[in-house]
């Protein structure tokens, strides 16, 4: 046969025979398919809530005047923050808060009224539920707003009681104006924060326990990946093949995962499709070498899915996306980049919700395409080894 | 009875040090998890995120709104950017979390009182810098006109206690219960050690069971416990269960003793908990091996249940905010259980009468191995599974 002909020949063989192994293969079907596509719908219609609105929280006015009335009725008006019960004393509002029935305290002192009235600063107590991040952030977050905004009105107040004009006082209640713009993720939600992270989990972590289960499934048998038609040195050939089999299932899932969910379920989705698509080929292709680097050292199928899962904690925190990345150590910061899943979070992250352009994740692009380079290297050397080993 | 149940217990221990998937997915795993969280989150929380400046002023006092913000506990100063498109780019290339903008006649505008507007621009792509650095810019967003006030008001000849009443008329003092420092790795972990532990445990014990099924060595099991299916399952668990309390005892006392984590109620009853906790989810591994006796498919149901148990805990996004279709679901997970424990426990510091009632909706799970005895017991037998 045509010397030219015969490796692209064997490299067809091998894909057609790795699609067909992944899909009699019930372990395969079941992580690839049924996981890869169930796990992003159930993640995102478990966080659909997004922001924390509305977080009950019980107020005890000792001071009951006009003013601590004020601030009772802007703190229920945000919308961070929903006013549920009002308790006539702190006994009763820290059995509401022990029960969970609400998760701040805010106690106004009954001298409230009358030290803002002499001019002197007046003191409100807020007790936080420190039993998740997101409700000390919204509660703190909606009394901090209503604390400043009425200050303005008492500033204004006195600055008039001073004798100022209603210009001038305003010009020293606001010498400076601000405004906050939360420019990439309008929405400020937990979700769009959390799920471009764990749709590239997803990706990652269902490509590794598959071809994991596959390899084991094969060592298992006592087969190897090199069919008896192909001369046994033609290593390169078996790698590319399965390589390119997964590439084409994993395409599909990435485009699934990564451009339609975003879509659906309403995620930030600001990504340039080009932009995109460049950076999926080299994901797909880092995790899928990966995966068979480290695949090749199991000796049964399911051998990976015992040992693993709770890896995927520690790929989550190496982002450094759930944690700043300049606050992780510099040992862990080197072990992060053995894997695919951090180039490939931050640059999915600056992508999708960013719309970061190539030339931005440039870094994460070539990161992923050296792991690319360096993991069908070891993919191969595994595999020999394997081959050995039988 | 004994006898076979020593029988048992050295039987299970050969097959543990014979395969090394038994030691690495529990002990190297475990201890894998402790060293890397508490080294990695070795410095609470996160300190000096980096912030960037657009600043077309150039004057002494935006110069000194910069060095302030540099004084912040969580942000710093890392880039100075000559147009808002640059800092926007920096921003996107994930090198500042937030930045803001001075306009130019900044200085100018506020001596002539014409009120100029700074603009602060956050990354919420990343929750938790993005949160903890708009924290300090907005407040000293809030200061930096204070400072401006009193110098305004000293002009006019207001002594200081009247500055400081008319600048700042309401103080909030914050208590921020039962963990006054906002000690993040102490709430994270207190449910991510107890979470992944609980995953480990179904794992390994659905692999345990799974692997006599797969390998056909299950009759020669019931046989070294005297045909006995009980004494031979206890004499299976049994020798997990001490192991995975020696683990959990090592992550105790690596979180309230080592780490200091608060503890604001009784550790004593916090252990007996956590045990309670342990020996559930191994009921729960029992219980999977047994509605499905085929192995493949009992780990992926516990890795599907382990990981979402986390999840439903509630600790990370609380289960209140989540769609009431999904809500009702957590009481299938004892870990919800035991985070409420917890929460009462460190955080509130409520008494053992108290934190009680948790105690048999964690424990009401280790029914669920009676449901599926029959089953199991024959499939044990009579192995009529497929083995993959």
């Amino acid at each position: 046969m045509n010397k030219f002909l015969k490796p692209l020949l064997d490299i067809w063989y091998v894909v057609s025979l790795e699609i067909y192994r992944i899909f009699h293969d019930k372990s395969a079907i079941l992580i690839f398919f049924i996981a890869g596509i169930l796990y992003p719908i159930l993640y995102s219609y478990i966080y659909s809530g997004d922001n924390l609105t509305d977080v009950p929280v019980a107020v005890v006015d000792n001071d009951n005047s006009a003013d601590s009335k004020r601030f009772v009725r802007k703190l229920d008006a945000t919308p961070e923050v929903e006013v549920a019960y009002r308790c006539t004393n702190m006994d009763e509002a820290r059995s509401l808060f022990e029960k969970h029935k609400v998760h701040g305290v805010l106690f106004i002192p009954n001298d409230y009224n009358n030290r803002l009235a002499n001019l002197e600063q007046a003191y409100i107590s807020l007790y936080c539920d420190m039993s998740s991040f997101l409700y000390y952030r919204a509660v703190y977050l909606g009394t901090n707003m209503v604390m400043l905004n009425d200050m303005r009105e008492i500033e204004l107040r006195r600055y008039s009681a001073l004798g100022m004009t209603d210009g001038q006082a305003q010009q020293m209640v606001q010498p400076i104006l601000n405004e906050s713009v939360d420019i990439f993720s309008p929405s400020q939600g937990f979700r769009s924060f959390l799920l471009p992270i764990f749709l590239i989990l997803i990706l990652h972590q269902t490509l590794f326990f598959g071809v994991t289960a596959l390899s084991g499934t094969a060592y298992e048998d006592g087969r190897h990946y090199i069919p008896t038609f192909i001369k046994k040195n033609s290593i390169f050939r078996v790698v590319i093949g399965r390589g390119i089999a997964y590439f084409i299932i994993y395409a599909g899932l990435s485009v699934y995962g990564l451009m339609l969910i975003p879509h659906l379920f309403g995620l930030p989705h600001e990504a340039n499709i080009p932009t995109l698509l460049g950076f999926i080929v080299p994901f797909v292709l880092a995790t899928t070498f990966f995966s068979m680097t480290i695949g090749a050292f199991f000796r049964s199928r399911e051998a990976a899915l015992v040992m693993f899962p709770p890896f995927t904690i520690i790929l989550l925190f190496v982002t450094g996306i759930a944690w700043p990345e300049n606050n992780i150590p510099i040992f862990w910061k080197a072990f992060s980049m053995l894997f695919p899943s951090t180039f490939g979070a931050q640059g999915f992250v600056a992508i999708n919700t960013m719309g970061a352009s190539i030339g931005q994740v440039a870094p994460q692009i070539v990161g992923l395409w050296i792991q690319t380079g360096v993991y069908f290297l070891l993919a191969c050397m595994s595999l020999r080894w394997t081959i050995k080993r039988l | 009875m004994i006898k076979n149940l020593r029988a048992v217990v050295v039987r299970e221990l050969q097959r543990f040090f014979r395969n090394p998937v038994y030691l690495i997915s529990t002990v190297g795993m475990m201890t894998l998890i402790y060293v890397f969280f508490l080294t990695f989150l070795n410095e609470g929380t996160p300190q000096n995120l980096p912030v960037g400046v657009v600043d077309n002023d150039h004057s002494t006092i935006s110069r000194r709104l910069v060095r302030e913000i540099n004084t912040t506990p969580y942000a710093e100063i890392k880039g100075h950017y000559n147009s808002f498109a640059e800092a926007r780019d920096a921003m996107q290339r994930g090198e500042i979390y937030s930045f803001f903008v001075i306009p130019d006649n900044f200085y100018a505008d506020i001596l002539a009182f014409q009120q100029p507007k700074i603009s602060f621009y956050m990354n919420q792509a990343y929750l938790l810098g993005g949160s903890l650095t708009m924290k300090e810019l907005t407040t000293m967003a809030n200061l930096a006109p204070a400072a401006v006030q009193r110098e305004l008001l000293r002009a006019r000849g207001y002594n200081d206690n009247t500055i400081m009443g008319l600048i700042q008329p309401i103080v909030i003092d914050s208590h921020l219960v039962g963990n006054p420092y906002m000690n993040y790795p102490a709430y994270l972990l207190t449910t991510v050690f107890p979470g992944i532990l609980g995953l480990i445990i179904l794992l390994v014990t659905t692999y345990s069971i799974g692997s006599e099924l797969k390998h056909r060595t299950s009759r020669q099991w019931l046989k070294a416990g005297g045909k006995s299916y009980f004494v031979s399952l206890a004499g299976k668990l049994f020798p997990y269960t001490l192991l995975y309390i020696i683990l959990d005892l090592v992550g105790i006392i690596l979180m309230f003793n080592l780490f200091k984590f608060p503890m604001a109620g009784n550790l004593g009853f916090y252990m007996v908990g956590s045990i309670l906790f342990i020996i559930t989810m191994q009921c729960i591994g029992v219980f999977f091996a047994g509605v499905m006796p085929v192995i493949s498919t009992s780990i992926s149901l516990s890795v599907l249940y382990g990981i979402l148990a986390i999840t439903m805990s509630g600790f990370t996004f609380p289960l209140e905010y989540m769609p009431p279709a999904i809500r009702g679901l957590a009481v299938l997970f004892p870990l919800r259980s035991f985070y409420l424990f917890t929460v009462d426990t460190t955080l509130l510091g409520l008494s053992v009468a108290q934190t009680a009632k948790y105690l048999p909706m964690i424990a009401v799970f280790m029914l669920l191995p009676l449901l599926v005895s029959k089953r199991l017991h024959k499939a044990l037998i009579y192995q009529n599974y497929p083995t993959v």
